[in-house]
């Protein structure tokens, strides 16, 4: 069953690919062929075509004789997808092959010429073949439209017959001349193949015929379009291509592989299992294969080192020597039936490497995935900056090197270029990285072949790596070969030497050993630098560019977490040594009725998912040491709360408020011992006791076992919501700060990836309605989950990864499971699934914005109440994905090209003030810690309805004069856990009553200097009620006045955005 | 000068806790507390703060004047009539304090003081002025200087309320640097322009067009960053006050239930009891039992060391889970160990399919649940269809 619900997703697919094959689109191909045609047999026989028309190009290319006389084609038919019925949207073109006689460029100049005087066609441009240059064509756009196939264009593909004799195409022969040197010629493989090509072109029977009248296969072969197109890993110029893919199908089906009765989906699963067959990891797949097709299969197991070739039919046939020849020349051989021609000429090894590991990774989705991976599968878009760990973009504009020895040898210039640039960085990070993707698609710009080849390296070259392990990829230490004692030692040190510049140094190991080696010395938070740093200095010295013609993808949002230009993540060694001290001290602590038993941290500082862990405070040590003035010390720090149980005990009260007492009793007695014993400052209040250690606050908590099965009486009547108790709530945050401790130390980069999420969640003021333990949790799914990917390794990616699982996952229909530990049986999941349906279930009858719209559950929580149970609603989900979808969109599009202004990379964490009703600016210098600020709000539109003087009471600094007095008194000056914008939201959410109307508060709980309100639903229903009464009361502007009032000495300014919905 | 000022201030305000303490015997929300004695609390407010240093009212006023909003720039004349009438005012008012925060500005030479600043310290002045004036209700002594003050105010909200009607008409660009409006759709001018008439009609005109200043709330301890503070000191009274709170707590909370209890049940003798000292008893009774345990165990342990015995203790307690020098968590997540326990876990329990109605009933009930799922299934289809779910680009 589950099988069906993919087999109608993918029918569902296939509608929305599948191209209609109408009358009327028929008719359009017909006539724009026609008009194609008709225009260029208005071209006179015999005219005499010189270089005239495209000077530049035949410079480039290098091309001596170059005049002809036209003839006529007389071979014109619609070739390509278009012929077996198998276009998949959104790219509905139609190739016309058109077989020309001489000068391929001259002749299509000729033509564009002509066909641009037809009115039945409104545009021709230049493209090119696979990313191949001197492979120009002509793209067609005629004049009729079709609404139903927006962007449809004709492409014309020259073809050439018989111009050239076969025997000189061999692939031993050098048919490039100018640049010979006088040494031996080279074989010119690559570009012999490239002319074969184009005589080939013609003919696709061989293939075409296994797709006319077998629906499935024809599925499945835009089902695979559909698979590669998502992946720019795989459809690139030296990968695959629609083409070749459907060769790989039509080989599979001429060797019955694949068989009529298969599934389209059966067929791509049987396909990608045959390319993966060489690749290491694939006992996952095989009982899978033997079940599809057990005999067939053994064969071609090592079909794609020997190379495929079509099974013989009538004469033609290819001797070894060929097969041979052939294998020696190129990397991967798909074999032409009609001769030496491979078909895979420009897929490289690294190219069929990441195919077949893309391969192994889909049917890891196949396999693993909700639902068969269809969302996986299909419907990922797995791009550079989301695929790779490190994306680099080089900027190479310009770069006369590129093409020193001319534009097209063996291989074109700029994949010359790939290839050095590969293998530079293959060697230099050697054993850091997994995989190194370099592709420069250069000829995506719009182009006329007027413009010579020079101006192909105007986009920029990108290069993504994937990280092997992160431990590797932080080695700060790389070590070379042996210090030059023997000869063959002082060869590879010389190597090593030029190849790393002034980087190479002779040091001694602890092993004894002397050798050449490189350091990359970094602080401990910023070693996912020491990748960047070394990519940059290779591309730098070994292509002689500037440093600012290299972008490294991956610190650019750490501005965001900096305090200063440190991390503050760096003080959580002290941090923890402090906590260490705590619970030793609570343990030891005897004048207590009950012993202290356990003590757990619950902030997310212990777990390194703090945006901001805090800094040591002066004033929050035993010993106030000399108070230095450079320094400007905070009047504020923050308090992270430990949870401790005490031994265990019958004497407790029974009700819970008597418990509570009972704690806070219990937490004043430590206090008081623990100040007496060690003279340790405790601060406390009713509800809360703050212990300070070495320069930290720690607010303590009591769990008592027995309160947890204590719940409060349910509240409301017909939703059962029920409140957990005190001891509840603590527990959970226990369990959560445990499974999260545990899955921080399995992956290190979780902590960063976390950081950055609380901080865009905050920074677009989602921090009332997103907990920060949810956020914690989505970014462990991430890593728990990461297919259709690898676990992210860098902390850009997996940003974007949270950003996009935010917009994309299915939040209506789905629960999301966060499994850390891989604990939960089936008949747990299918428990979550019904309290998820059961929740459903529930809405649907109230409609779909009321209650909770997020269901993520864990172990310790089946129900999704602890962090999502109340929020975020419809609505506010509504907003987070909307908001998360165009951070991703800018994200991404930031990996690829140039940021234009200087606040690009900001703008991910600056948010637009204009969707909220009202907006409230505070004062940023009441700000409890104003260095969190990433940047001043001002607001320049709505009303100004209010402005407030700053108070006088509250400073976030201390001021030099308070810092003079008896350590006693300075200690009462620190504020421990005082943030005046909790108040503030605090009071305000306490007397919505008061207003006419309600609204909601969005906030920045890390500490930005503004509120957002928006107009809640109940105004509206409640104007219906009494229409008349309320008219009066109809002013959001007396509102904000009042809400600017209770916000006194904090509020800077009010400004009225929209006025309150009127509901009909 | 205001350092010598502050410990008094200081010491007044502990004494007034002090009284508070004494007066008010049962406390268990500060809020309440607050609300119990407005009075009080202002009186309180007033006397610490209105002698207080003025040098946060120094810097204060320099970001004051950095915060001066747009909306005033364009109304310059109407604002310079206004600063020329209010100078001189405030040099008649004000000159004490223009003393002391002069001082001050010598004193601490960190923020440089020039007559750029002198000018926002003005405005400063002027504006603490008028959210006097706005206040509901002023004080008395200030009832002088609102008459006065009122026909600048009036000029000021009158030249304000201008421009915002140009705003409203569109008729304007000019003042798009006062107030840039989404003036893209049109169906938003007319909710605008019905938002508009139906103020006119509840409210009178204009009235609410001004921009409203609130006050800094330093004077005022009801509302506001004050009432924080106070708030603050106010929950930390020492723990020797706190514990005290508590057990009068568990003392009135506890005869609280035996008068709702007493209804029902019969007075009993060996009722709980919920007082801390009762639980400590209890408490301290187990702990010392134990502690006596422990002493009897030593003491064998060690006779039997003198005999030559080596005693095999077992050792209680926690693990080590992180390394004492950097932090790092050890051993308690290794890989490994997770993953073993991971296999261990995923085992089915047997039996279940032991008798014929057993099978019969999981699998009437498997299909149930897939035919179940199928129907769900189709229905997100169906939705996820019309969300155009099914487009790969």
């Amino acid at each position: 069953m589950a099988m069906d619900s993919t087999e109608l997703k993918v029918s569902e697919l296939l509608k929305e690919v599948n191209l209609d094959y109408t009358p009327q689109f028929s008719k359009l191909v017909d006539d724009t062929v026609s008009a194609i045609k008709t225009s260029i047999d208005k071209i006179p026989n015999e005219f005499k075509v010189t270089a005239d028309l495209a000077s530049r190009f035949i410079k480039d290319i290098g091309a001596d004789k170059v005049e002809f006389k036209f003839k006529k084609p007389e071979f014109i038919k619609t070739g390509g997808s278009y012929s077996i019925q198998s276009i998949a949207r959104p790219e509905v073109n139609v190739d016309l092959i058109i077989r020309y006689y001489a000068k391929r460029c001259l002749y299509l100049c000729l033509m564009k010429k002509y066909l641009e005087r037809s009115s039945s066609i409104d545009r021709v441009e230049w493209s090119t073949t696979q990313n191949e240059a001197r492979k120009p064509l002509l793209i067609v756009y005629p004049a009729a439209k079709l609404v139903e196939v927006p962007g449809f264009f004709v492409r014309i593909i020259p073809s050439a017959k018989a111009i050239f004799s076969i025997a000189k195409l061999n692939l031993k022969r050098n048919n490039i001349h100018n640049l010979s040197n006088g040494i031996d010629l080279l074989a010119t493989p690559k570009y012999n193949t490239s002319i074969l090509e184009d005589m080939f072109i013609e003919d696709a029977e061989f293939m075409n015929k296994y797709f006319v009248g077998w629906k499935e296969l024809r599925e499945a072969l835009i089902l695979l379009k559909v698979w590669a197109r998502q992946r720019s890993s795989v459809y690139v110029h030296d990968c695959l291509n629609g083409f070749l893919i459907s060769v790989i199908l039509a080989y599979l089906a001429s060797k019955q592989h694949i068989n009529n009765s298969m599934k389209a989906t059966e067929i791509i699963r049987f396909t990608l299992n045959f390319i993966d067959w060489e690749w290491g990891s694939n006992m996952y797949c095989h009982d899978v294969l033997v079940f599809i097709n057990a005999s067939g299969f053994a064969a071609t197991s090592d079909s794609w080192n020997r190379g495929l070739y079509f099974p013989k039919e009538g004469q033609s046939s290819i001797t070894k020597e060929q097969k041979i020849q052939l294998k020696e020349s190129f990397p991967i051989v798909i074999c032409h039936p009609n001769g030496e021609f491979n078909l895979a000429f420009r897929m490289s090894r690294i190219g069929f490497t990441r195919l077949q590991e893309e391969a192994a990774m889909t049917l890891r989705c196949l396999e693993k995935c909700r639902d068969g991976g269809f969302e996986e599968v299909f419907m990922t878009k797995i791009d550079y900056a989301v695929k790779y760990d490190y994306c680099m973009r080089i900027n190479l504009e310009g770069k006369k090197e590129v093409f020193a020895l001319g534009f097209c040898l063996d291989d074109e210039c700029w994949r010359s270029y790939e290839d050095k640039i590969h293998g530079i960085l293959s060697k230099g990070l050697n054993d850091r990285v997994k995989v190194i993707q370099v592709t420069w698609r250069n000829t995506q710009c719009q182009w006329s072949v007027d413009d010579g080849l020079s101006v192909f390296d105007k986009v920029p070259l990108l290069i993504g790596v994937s990280v092997s392990t992160l431990e590797k990829a932080y080695r700060m230490v790389d070590i070379g070969p042996n210090a030059e004692i023997l000869t063959h030692d002082l060869k590879q040190a010389l190597e090593f030497r030029k190849f790393w510049g002034e980087k190479a140094e002779l040091r001694r190991f602890k092993d004894g050993r002397i050798a050449e080696s490189t350091v990359w010395e970094s602080e401990q938070w910023a070693r996912h630098l020491v990748l960047k740093r070394i990519a940059e200095h290779l591309l730098s010295r070994h292509l002689s560019l500037p440093k600012e013609n290299i972008v490294v993808v991956v610190d650019q949002l750490d501005f965001s977490l900096l305090h200063g230009s440190g991390d503050p993540i760096s003080h959580s060694v002290s941090l923890l040594g402090a906590f260490d001290v705590l619970s030793k001290r609570l343990r030891l602590i005897e004048d207590l009725p009950l012993k202290v038993s356990s003590v757990q941290p619950l902030d997310s500082a212990f777990r390194f998912t703090s945006v901001f862990p805090p800094e040591p405070h002066l004033l929050a040590n035993e010993k106030i040491e000399s108070l230095r003035l450079s320094k400007l010390v905070p009047s504020c720090i923050q308090a992270l709360e430990v949870m401790i149980q005490l031994e265990g005990s019958g004497n407790w009260p029974m009700d819970e408020i008597a418990i509570e007492k009972t704690k806070s009793s219990f937490l004043i007695q430590i206090g008081v011992s623990l100040q007496k014993t060690w003279g340790m400052t405790c601060t406390a209040t009713e509800d809360n006791v703050d212990v300070l250690v070495s320069g930290y606050a720690f607010r303590l908590k009591i769990l008592h076992e027995r309160g947890l099965n204590l719940l409060n009486k349910e509240i409301g009547v017909d939703q059962a919501k029920r409140v957990p108790s005190v001891d509840k709530k603590l527990f959970i945050r226990g369990q959560h700060a445990n499974m999260i401790n545990g899955l921080e130390s399995r992956y290190p980069i979780f902590g960063p990836v976390a950081r950055l999420a609380k901080r865009w969640a905050a920074s677009h003021l989602f921090s009332a309605c997103l907990v920060e333990e949810a956020v914690e949790l989505l970014v462990a799914y991430l890593f728990l989950n990461p297919l259709p990917f690898d676990v992210p390794c860098s902390r850009i990616t997996g940003f974007l990864r949270f950003l996009r699982l935010l917009s994309h996952y299915d939040w209506t229909f789905s629960p999301l499971v966060v499994d850390i530990n891989n604990e939960l049986s089936k008949s747990d999941e299918k428990e979550i699934n019904d309290n998820f349906l059961l929740r459903r279930k529930g809405q649907g009858e109230n409609g779909q914005s009321v209650g909770p719209a997020m269901f993520l559950a864990t172990v310790y929580d089946k129900e999704s109440e602890a962090w999502t149970g109340l929020s975020p609603s419809g609505m506010e989900l509504k907003r987070l994905v909307a908001y998360a979808r165009s951070s991703t969109n800018l994200l991404t599009k930031l990996a690829f090209q140039e940021e234009t202004g200087p606040y690009r990379w900001e703008c991910l964490f600056r948010t637009p003030l204009n969707n909220y009703d009202a907006v409230i600016i505070l004062h940023k210098d009441k700000l409890p810690y104003p260095q969190r600020l990433l940047f001043p709000s001002d607001v320049n539109h709505g009303t100004h309805v209010a402005e407030g003087q700053p108070s006088k009471c509250f400073q976030p600094f201390l001021l030099p004069k308070d810092l003079k007095g008896r350590p006693e008194e300075l200690k009462n000056k620190l504020l421990v856990d005082f943030d005046p914008s909790k108040c503030f939201i605090r009071d305000l959410k306490a007397s919505t009553h008061e207003f006419s109307s309600s609204f909601q508060v969005w906030h920045d709980y890390l500490g930005g200097d503004i509120i957002g309100l928006t107009w809640g639903e109940s105004f509206s229903s409640k104007k219906r009620k009494h229409e008349e009464v309320v008219d009066e009361e109809y002013n959001p502007l007396k509102v904000l006045k009042a809400v600017g009032e209770i916000g006194k000495g904090f509020v800077r300014s009010v400004y009225f955005l929209k006025p309150p919905r009127l509901m009909n | 000068m205001e350092e010598r000022e502050q410990p008094v201030v200081e010491k007044e305000q502990s004494v007034v806790e002090k009284e508070q303490e004494n007066k008010i015997k049962v406390r268990i929300h500060a809020a309440a507390v607050n609300a119990a004695l407005p009075s009080y609390s202002s009186h309180l407010c007033r006397s610490s703060y209105s002698s207080r240093p003025n040098l946060c009212f120094h810097i204060l006023s320099q970001s004051n004047y950095l915060y001066i909003p747009k909306v005033k720039k364009a109304k310059s004349d109407a604002h310079t009539k206004e600063k020329k009438r209010k100078r001189n005012r405030k040099q008649n008012a004000e000159v004490e304090t223009h003393a002391t925060v002069e001082s001050v500005e010598v004193d601490n030479g960190i923020h440089a003081s020039d007559a750029k600043e002198k000018a926002s310290i003005n405005k400063k002045g002027k504006n603490k002025d008028k959210s006097l004036a706005r206040k509901p209700k002023p004080k008395p002594k200030e009832e002088v200087d609102l008459d006065e003050k009122s026909d600048g105010v009036v000029d000021h909200c009158h030249s304000n309320a201008e421009e915002i009607q140009d705003f409203h008409g569109h008729r304007d660009s000019d003042t798009g640097a006062v107030i840039k409006p989404c003036r893209s759709k049109k169906d938003k001018k007319k909710r605008k322009k019905e938002f508009q008439n139906s103020l006119e009609k509840g409210e009178g005109n204009n009235k609410q067009e001004e921009v409203y200043t609130i006050s800094s709330g330093d004077d005022d301890c009801s509302k506001g960053m004050k009432k924080w503070i106070m708030e603050y000191h106010h929950n930390r009274p020492g723990l020797d006050a706190l514990q005290h709170q508590i057990d009068e707590f568990i003392t009135a909370h506890e005869e609280k239930l035996e008068e709702s209890i007493i209804g029902y049940i019969p007075k009993e003798t060996n009722r709980k009891t919920f007082g801390f000292d009762e639980l400590k008893k209890a408490f301290h009774a187990k702990r010392s039992l134990a502690v006596e345990k422990k002493r009897e165990r030593k003491e064998k342990e060690a006779l039997a060391a003198e005999g030559g015995w080596t005693v095999v203790v077992h050792h209680k307690g926690r693990k080590k889970t992180t390394d004492s020098e950097t932090g790092i968590a050890v051993g308690s997540v290794a890989q490994a160990a997770v993953e073993n326990k991971m296999t261990k876990k995923k085992r089915k329990e047997v039996g279940l399919d032991f008798y014929r109605f057993q099978k019969r009933e999981a699998q009437r009930n498997e299909i149930m649940a897939l035919q179940s799922k199928f129907e769900e299934d189709k229905k997100r289809l169906h939705q996820m269809r019309a969300a155009r779910k099914f487009r790969p680009y």
